[in-house]
């Protein structure tokens, strides 16, 4: 041997690599060994190829690459001796799998050690074969296989019908060719080509309906016959694990007998004594014996249909599941949500040992079980199963309960006999794991209070007990918040008592004080906020006598430092302290709303809501002959999408569109950069918190108020304004619109003014991008010309929402231009747009 | 980000990679990179290109407490990327379990069936509706030839002798290592069992080791003939 060889010995690799203490060590050390073992490549070293592939294996089970090993793999195959060739297809199927096209290279060694003369380089060969075979390393080598399943030694032919299996399974085609073959090997004797026999016929029966009905015909005696003699076998200790013989092969001849007997009423009456013998008779105190009725089992499951045996079947499941070991539990909550589909009401039985199986301690069964608990429930019991899921939520655990709530609201919703008991039992979950529900649950609830119109009363004197308990779940805040909103008239005046309700006593200030507490609450968050403080608002008229309570609640939030709430309350206050005229009508309750829209939404998933942003405008142009029902998703929706409030067209539907708290992320550039608008866009804003187009949402402002107020001046005005939303229009008749505007003298007083005293300019598109328009305004202050307020009104075109946004303006002294500059980030991706505005009006 | 897209991600970036790594001839990438997309793992966790067939067993991972891998072998194509990603989401789920909790772990719409011995967890990856009690006999099984092969002496010391052994044979990767693939080799080929019988496991291994022996003491025979002849 060469003693210059560089590169050390595997141990020492090894050693090295593992007194490492840090990854980057460990990676220097592996990249010069790396390095080595290259270098010993590159001079195709003959004597430590062995070697250095030994290393790589290990190297690449600590997950670096190797591929610069694979053609080593290829040398050591081709060479003569045994060790080389051991080591060489080890590496072969460890560094390579069957996507590599280098494989291709190896097919010709592998054809040649096929027909070697040493049975145990024939065996290596298949085994790499069996492993790693491509579709067309099967094609080109199948016939060598085929060959090789007649050999004398049985150890070569059992690795052969196993490389056949994957042949045929490449290559379905190929499946005919080894039919026969494949039948006289399930006449063997020796347990390992049996065993295999049997598996490949298994397998070809799954890839040709031909094999199948061939071996229908011809080898079902047989294989019951060595199914009986198996079972019925003496203790041999070559085969026996924990006093049965081959288990193994009890397992594969009930898998094909299962195949065969699938659909076959006469295939299936020719097993089911030995199908009987083995489900009674074997021993069940051992894992291999369990094993061998779970096989059984799922044949008696699958074969044509045989009530006695079915009935063995379930009870051995039942048996199952009162087992100590987890593992056979879990076994058998598997099977019955298997059985479930053949014979439901045997599995009915087995109902209480399920639910105790939900308790467990393990995850895996605990999933189990509630899943097969799901299959079970029906309308006649879902009332004491749902009691007991509901009862269980309280003491699981936190990441187990996610799983549990989903579950359980989908079966109150499925099954549930009658609204109140619906309603109660989502309280119940609400109240117990709240936190873990989804947005679309407490929607539904929602909607499904609002349906029941009889029960309004009856809910929120229950919400509002439960509210006063604890404020912990945030969904169980929201509903409760929401309806004490709707019917808090029906809270206190017991509107509505139903027979087994308790009476309570409830006085307006002390719904308000509940509302209070949401909005003061830390805990809550935004979402819950804003609609407390809608609940508020709506309660000032429900409740005359707290009317100036509520004000001041709401007059407290105008310094809020979220802007959403600020907004609210600024735009609440307004209509509080000088439209009283049209706050009864705002404040309205809602309309009932529509549990098929609402299910619609909840199936469309987000691209239909993208797409709802862009078509409804078309199909709606003025938003005239929309029901009343798509709104009530906008409300609900508080964080979803942009979707824009949808048209609508009376009073009541303006108060959803004026409440629609559509918090998106949208609503944020819109907000910030947008602040310095008109009036009008302000009222925009207001009557629809989204990035909706102006156009349409303006038309349903002028629905709107053409209803409440019978005043059809300002709306023509409006008109006029919401289709270009421009100063011009503004300013044609300052008088009548400023009725309108003070709606918004909140934020929008002092922009008012200009607009109303120097309308001389026209407003100019200053910037247009695909994605982003800017169009600028200009007013003068009187007594001041020199001085030029500049409007900017930023668009984003996009359907997508920019965050960091960013504007930067530069004017040179002596001309009137403007550069400007615009970054902001969309989808994650920077965006930087450039653009100089030349076209100011000359006389500015 | 919706995990369709997650996937998509995941894919493009890592045939690049490969790309990058092999070098390859234009036509051959475009091809191994067909190949990957077929390769990428669904959301269930099963290879597309394996809806067509059922395995047994997928893969059989040594894991030892520490997290160390000691053995991979693969019988469905997984990328490296992915082995190495499988490896580390699996030792999160199994070494995290209890005791005396079940066997069976659900991972990617697959089932992971596990058996500690020793220090050592032996986990095989199979379908969901193949019979897992099977597999624990089948990972007895392997563990009892290593067992018997390594010269424990009785069978009622079992854990305690195969705590030798998984050092012997595992935690010093070593020749040793590459016996217990020759062995696994010898009890399953394609993710299907091969043999029942440990005895004859052990005559096929022993068998081979000895051609090995025997080829080697020619060589170094033969070495020592040229170099007495050289002297």
């Amino acid at each position: 041997m060469n003693p210059f060889s560089s590169g050390t010995r595997l141990r020492d690799m090894i050693r090295a690599i593992r007194a490492c203490k840090t990854a980057a060590e460990e990676r220097a050390v592996v990249r010069k060994e790396c390095a080595a073992i290259r270098a010993a490549i590159n001079e195709n070293d003959q004597d430590y190829r062995h070697r250095n592939l030994a290393k790589l294996m290990f190297i690449h089970m600590l997950g670096y690459p190797t591929h610069f090993g694979q053609m080593e793999c290829l040398k050591l195959i081709a060479s003569t001796g045994f060790p080389e060739k051991r080591i060489g297809y080890l590496g072969l199927m460890l560094l390579l799998d069957e996507r590599q096209e280098v494989l291709m290279l190896v097919t010709n060694s592998l054809k040649q050690d096929l027909n070697h003369s040493n049975q145990y380089i024939v065996g290596l060969a298949l085994c790499a074969l069996g492993n790693i075979s491509s579709a067309e390393m099967a094609r080109d080598l199948a016939p060598d296989v085929e060959r090789l399943l007649q050999f004398r030694d049985p150890n070569i032919r059992k690795k052969a019908a196993l490389c056949s299996i994957r042949i045929i399974k490449k290559v379905p085609d190929l499946a005919e060719n080894f039919m026969h073959p494949a039948s006289s090997l399930l006449k063997e004797k020796h347990h390992g080509v049996l065993i295999t026999g049997v598996q490949l016929c298994t397998d070809l029966c799954k890839v040709s309906s031909e094999a199948l009905e061939y071996f229908r015909e011809n080898c079902i005696e047989g294989l019951v016959k060595t199914l009986r003699d198996i079972a019925n076998s003496p203790y041999s200790p070559e085969y026996d694990i924990a006093g049965i013989t081959d288990p193994f092969l009890h397992i594969r001849l009930l898998k094909l007998l299962r195949m065969l007997g699938q659909g076959d009423a006469d295939a299936s009456d020719c097993m089911t004594d030995i199908l009987a013998q083995v489900a009674s008779r074997t021993e069940s105190n051992k894992n291999a014996g369990n094993a061998i009725l779970y096989e059984c089992v799922e044949t008696i499951m699958s074969i044509e249909d045989n009530g006695g045996l079915r009935v063995l079947a379930i009870n051995i499941l039942g048996r199952f599941l009162s087992n100590r070991d987890n593992n056979i539990r879990y076994v058998g909550l598997n099977m019955l949500m298997k059985a479930i589909m053949v014979d439901a009401k045997a599995v009915q039985r087995h109902r209480a040992t399920i639910l105790e199986c939900v308790k467990d301690s393990d995850v895996s069964i605990q999933k189990r079980a509630l899943e097969l608990v799901y299959l079970l429930v029906n309308e006649s019991n879902v009332k004491p199963l749902t009691k007991e899921l509901i009862e269980y939520l309280e003491v699981s655990d936190q990441e187990f309960k996610g799983d549990i709530t989903a579950k359980i609201c989908s079966l109150v919703e499925k099954f549930s006999p009658a609204k109140i008991w619906y309603i109660d039992q989502m309280l119940k979950v609400l109240s117990k794991a709240g936190n873990f529900v989804k947005d679309e649950v407490w929607h539904a609830l929602i909607i499904v209070i609002s349906n029941a119109s009889d029960l309004h009363g009856y809910t929120v004197r229950a919400l509002y007990r439960v509210f006063q308990a604890s404020t912990e779940q945030e969904s169980l805040v929201r509903v409760a918040v929401w309806c004490v909103g709707e019917y808090g008239d029906m809270l206190v005046n017991n509107v509505g008592m139903l027979d087994i309700e308790e009476p309570i006593t409830v006085t307006e200030s002390d719904a308000v004080d509940a509302m209070e507490v949401a909005i003061k609450c830390q805990r809550l968050g935004l979402t819950t906020k804003a609609m407390a403080l809608i609940a508020l608002f709506k309660l000032s008229s429900r409740f005359p006598s707290c009317s100036e309570r509520i004000k001041d609640i709401i007059v407290q939030n105008k310094r809020s430092l979220v802007l959403e709430l600020q907004q609210r309350s600024i735009e609440f206050s307004c209509i509080l302290q000088k439209h009283q005229n049209i706050r009864s009508a705002l404040v309205e309750r809602m309309p009932i709303l529509d549990e098929a829209t609402f299910s619609g939404r909840k199936a469309g998933s987000l691209p239909t809501a993208v797409s709802t942003s862009s078509i409804i405008p078309c199909n709606l142009p003025n938003g005239i002959a929309k029901p009343a029902a798509a709104p009530i998703g906008d409300l609900l929706d508080l964080s979803s999408d942009d979707a824009p409030p949808a048209p609508v067209s009376s009073g009541g539907d303006f108060l959803q569109d004026l409440l629609g708290v559509d918090l998106s992320p949208a609503s944020a550039p819109s907000g910030t950069s947008q602040s310095p608008k008109t009036g009008t866009d302000l009222l925009l804003d207001l009557l629809s918190i989204g990035t909706s187009p102006p156009v349409q949402s303006s038309s349903s402002a002028i629905d709107i108020l053409s209803s409440s107020h019978d005043n059809k001046a300002p709306v023509a005005n409006l008109n006029g304004l919401a289709s270009h939303s421009s100063l011009s229009a503004n300013a044609s008749s300052p008088a009548s619109s400023a009725g309108m505007m003070d709606l918004l003298d909140g934020t929008g007083a002092i922009t008012q003014k200009h607009e109303e005293n120097s309308p001389a300019y026209p407003s100019l598109v200053a910037y247009e991008s695909s994605t982003l328009r800017i169009t600028f305004n200009f007013s003068k202050q009187p007594g001041n010309p020199q001085a030029t307020f500049i409007q900017a009104t930023f668009t984003n075109l996009s359907p997508n929402v920019y965050n960091d946004f960013l504007f930067q303006a530069a004017v040179p002294k002596k001309s009137l231009v403007m550069r400007i500059r615009i970054a902001y980030k969309t989808n994650d991706k920077d965006v930087l747009e450039e653009g100089q505005i030349n076209n100011f009006p000359r006389d500015l | 980000m919706s995990e369709k897209e997650k996937q998509k991600r995941s894919t493009s970036s890592y045939s690049s990679d490969l790309e990058l790594k092999l070098g390859l001839h234009q036509d051959l990438k475009l091809k191994i990179k067909l190949h990957f997309y077929v390769a990428v793992l669904p959301l269930s966790g099963r290879l597309e290109s394996m809806s067509l067939y059922v395995l047994q067993i997928h893969f059989v991972l040594l894991i030892s407490r520490q997290g160390k891998v000691r053995l991979t072998k693969w019988y469905s194509p997984y990328s490296q990327k992915e082995r190495t990603k499988v490896i580390r989401e699996l030792s999160g789920l199994i070494l995290t379990r209890g005791p005396k909790l079940c066997n069976f772990v659900e991972w990617r719409g697959l089932r992971v069936v596990y058996k500690r011995y020793a220090s050592l967890y032996f986990c095989m990856c199979i379908d969901e509706d193949d019979n897992e009690l099977e597999i624990l006999e089948i990972i007895h099984h392997y563990v009892e030839v290593l067992d018997r092969y390594f010269g424990s002496v009785c069978e009622l010391d079992l854990i305690y002798n195969f705590h030798k052994i998984i050092y012997k044979c595992f935690n010093f990767w070593s020749c040793l290592t590459l016996k217990a693939y020759f062995i696994l080799d010898e009890l399953l080929i394609a993710g299907e069992l091969q043999e029942p019988s440990k005895r004859t496991i052990a005559r096929l291994v022993a068998a081979q080791d000895s051609l090995v022996e025997s080829a080697k003491e020619q060589t170094s025979s033969i070495t020592s003939i040229i170099a007495q002849a050289a002297k």
